[in-house]
């Protein structure tokens, strides 16, 4: 790699020398590789993050471009994990980048998760979160969440044992985990195959109609939360203190505000009540 | 009791938060709500039959859970924060 890639961020007394080994070090399983996943796997790898695994079975439609930037619309049809793989490749060629074109399921998290330092989400159902959370907790892998609405959002670091986890956080502890609510993008209407891959013919974008049942959002706000998400990544794997302390930081861009919220956690959570000590409970 | 009101909320209510006198139950406090600050505040704190609160959204009562509580028959007090949050799931 040319040597002054690293040159701006060396500078920092918050990573030196010594502070970009541990970013080289790292190793950090991206799930999702949509409007969140897109600033996520572009600053990881600006930062140098050596190994990054990408999870994303969806397939690139045109109504994803107004936010993921990874693709353009020559790669509508093709599979997000692998056409996002190639572009971090060409971003940074030193990097070890993996594509997981698979949908995630509970084997398969606590099958890929445990060769991993961190997990980030950057998906659009809470059920996928919960699987991510559940995988975590099991390990003691910490992990970084984020959602995104309109022109707010939230991030979130999760570290088993010391946070409340996502089920504590949104209020989903001991709750059934729903049968399913994994959905493409509501503008790549076509086909899907069995497995809820939406398949796109190869052609340039098209208007489609608004879906009202799914939340709009704004690319930049994915851009905003995507990028605080690889930051609490970035922190986390330079030993830097937990900035948010198991609070939720709220951005609303509308108004131009940020807010943190304190949530306890669930004291009786089947996820994560057994990591805590006795006298914590 | 104060109330803070996060993202389209904030909109519906002209504020970020604002001080509350007198409902005893957290469905009392949104009853209240709706009908000071109307559409589409009522929209978006109750489902469509307006029975229920909203899918759409989360309630803190001092940082915890209404399923950690008694649901929207949660009694307040005059010192409790009360957080109106919506669902912010995509991604």
């Amino acid at each position: 790699m040319e040597s002054g890639f690293y040159q701006r961020q060396l500078v920092m007394p918050e990573i030196g020398p010594a502070g970009q080994e541990r970013l080289n070090a790292g190793r950090v399983l991206v799930i999702g590789a949509g409007g969140l996943g897109s600033p996520i796997l572009f600053g990881l790898a600006g930062a140098g993050i050596g190994r990054i695994g990408i999870v994303d079975a969806d397939r690139v439609s045109a109504s994803n471009l107004n936010r993921q930037f990874l693709y353009t619309p020559a790669d509508c049809g093709c599979l997000k994990a692998e056409v996002a793989r190639d572009r971090i490749v060409a971003y940074h060629p030193d990097l070890q980048i993996e594509a997981y074109p698979e949908t995630l399921d509970e084997s398969r998290a606590m099958r890929w998760f445990s060769d991993y330092d961190l997990v980030v989400g950057a998906v659009d159902n809470n059920k996928t979160r919960r699987i991510i959370n559940a995988a975590c907790c099991r390990l003691s892998l910490p992990w970084v969440d984020g959602g995104i609405q309109g022109f707010s959002g939230y991030a979130a670091l999760i570290i088993p044992g010391k946070t409340p986890c996502f089920d504590c956080l949104f209020g989903l502890s001991g709750m059934p985990m729903p049968d399913t609510d994994h959905h493409a993008d509501p503008g790549a209407d076509p086909k899907s195959d069995p497995v809820g891959i939406v398949i796109q013919e190869r052609d340039a974008p098209k208007i489609h109609e608004p879906d009202k049942k799914r939340p709009g959002v704004l690319g930049v706000t994915a851009g905003v939360i995507g990028s605080l998400e690889a930051t609490l990544a970035i922190a986390y794997l330079l030993g830097l203190p937990d900035p948010l302390n198991g609070e939720l930081f709220y951005y609303f861009g509308k108004q131009m505000t940020t807010s943190r919220i304190r949530i306890e956690r669930s004291l009786d959570c089947p996820v994560c009540g057994s990591l805590f000590s006795t006298e914590e409970s | 009791m104060k109330i803070r009101y996060f993202a389209h909320f904030s909109d519906d209510a002209g504020c970020t938060e604002e001080s509350i006198s007198g409902p005893a139950t957290v469905m009392e406090l949104l009853h209240l709500l709706a009908d000071r600050h109307q559409e589409p505040m009522r929209s978006h704190l109750f489902s469509q039959d307006g029975q229920h609160a909203s899918d759409d959204l989360f309630l803190l009562v001092n940082g915890r859970h209404l399923r950690q509580l008694n649901g929207l028959a949660t009694p307040l007090n005059e010192e409790d924060t009360i957080a109106i949050i919506p669902v912010t799931e995509a991604g």
